[in-house]
């Protein structure tokens, strides 16, 4: 972070932009919130956001879920900067550790939702370009696989098989150690 | 797909220049044997009813813990098999727990040599490894060393003197009073074999030990683990007159 033009920051996180979901449904969040998507931060560039930013891939539903974590991960985010310079080494330390751990919490909680919503913050997050959501909800159904049949997996994500039995005799067969 | 190149040697003689500098000579590997032109590979249809696109399930796939998970999630429908099976090379970059333990079916065979045949080690493949490459017997000649490259850099004088995690450690000198140590590190799967620089000396190399550490070795502890499954880093041992040297080339 460049500690000139502070100020600008400032004003800039102050200044209010307006999501508009699929649905219509206006959002009005900080500066700081919504430069956490890099598609965002892009617009706000070019200027074009005067009136709102249409987000035609996004409902309500789930751009309430990506702005509540935007919101959390902007606030976690500038209380880091701000601890920095007004702790001393060991306090800040101390405080940084807290912020991560609530931080950490959040995200466990927050990826508490059934599989359809799971994939909609993905496609959001990828429209977005959210990085940091991307990789957690990713993660999630990455890890979620651990174990697990693909019949399991597949009823968990409704995957459709269109495997021929033969098809998937053949992969048990040559994969068998897998499946052990 | 480019026809394939007749494979050159060079050997570097810098001894200064780091193993990886040297650069591989492409060779016929073994896998090439299943490889198929993508352009003439059948494109079904292979819709799995999920919203999310290739790129994104790949980005699921590239974070799934366990190499077993990855091919149970390949074993579900027609399009995850599909995109793990192609972007197997990529997946596989991220580091990620090898089994643990020795998976005796994914085992291909081994390389035998025979000092009264005065042969080059000759590669004995397992009953699964020739169900699984049909090729691999179907070769002109039996699969050996020389299979990989043939313009002679081996030779029945050949010896293979380690081999871990799928590379092989092979010593290139001929006879007893080759001064330099020649070795080369060969990967027959992918057909990559790098010769390393040769270890000179007035005083002649005396008895030695090496073995080479891969990707899969690494400590995750370590800051910046290679990420490349190319990666790869000999360690010797060996006894000059009057002193014991350990080194990493």
């Amino acid at each position: 972070m460049a500690s000139a033009g502070s100020g600008d920051e400032k004003a800039a996180a102050a200044a209010m932009i307006t999501l508009i979901s699929s649905d219509n449904e206006k959002f009005e969040v900080t500066e700081a919130t919504a430069t956490l998507s890099q598609t965002i931060r892009h617009m706000i560039e070019d200027g074009c956001t005067d009136g709102g930013v249409p987000l035609p891939n996004v409902t309500s539903k789930i751009l309430a879920r990506v702005i509540e974590y935007c919101k959390k991960h902007a606030t976690a985010a500038a209380g880091e900067e701000g601890s920095s310079s007004s702790f001393s080494d060991a306090a800040f330390l101390e405080v940084d550790r807290a912020f991560l751990e609530e931080l950490e919490e959040f995200d466990d909680a927050f990826l508490e939702v059934d599989r359809a919503t799971l994939f909609d913050l993905i496609l959001a997050a990828n429209y977005l370009d959210i990085k940091g959501l991307l990789n957690l909800t990713c993660q999630k159904v990455a890890d979620s696989v651990k174990g697990k049949t693909p019949e399991q997996i597949r009823e968990m994500y409704n995957i459709v098989n269109d495997l021929t039995p033969e098809e998937e005799a053949e992969i048990r067969r040559e994969t068998q150690w897998a499946f052990e | 797909m480019p026809p394939a190149r007749r494979p050159r040697v060079s050997s570097r003689a810098a001894s200064s220049s780091s193993a990886a500098a040297a650069g591989p000579l492409g060779g016929r590997g073994w896998l090439s044997a299943l490889r198929r032109d993508p352009a003439k590979r059948p494109r079904r249809a292979d819709d799995d009813g999920t919203s999310l696109t290739d790129e994104l399930l790949l980005t699921i796939f590239a974070g799934v813990p366990d190499l077993a998970d990855l091919v149970r999630c390949a074993a579900t429908c027609r399009r995850w098999r599909r995109l793990v099976s192609a972007d197997a090379a990529f997946l596989c970059c991220t580091p990620r727990r090898p089994p643990g333990k020795f998976v005796g079916p994914l085992a291909l065979g081994f390389f035998h040599h025979r000092e009264a045949a005065a042969a080059v080690p000759q590669f004995v493949p397992t009953d699964s490894a020739t169900h699984r490459f049909p090729g691999l017997l179907q070769q002109p000649q039996p699969p050996s060393l020389s299979t990989l490259v043939d313009d002679g850099l081996f030779d029945s004088s050949s010896h293979i003197v380690a081999s871990r995690n799928g590379l092989l450690v092979v010593d290139l000198r001929r006879g007893k009073h080759d001064r330099a140590l020649k070795l080369c590190v060969c990967n027959p799967m992918a057909g990559v074999v790098y010769v390393l620089p040769p270890l000179i000396g007035k005083d002649g190399l005396g008895h030695y030990a090496c073995t080479v550490l891969t990707a899969d070795d690494r400590d995750e502890e370590t800051a910046d683990p290679p990420r490349s499954s190319s990666y790869f880093r000999l360690v010797m041992l060996y006894s000059r007159r009057g002193f014991t040297a350990f080194r990493t080339p």
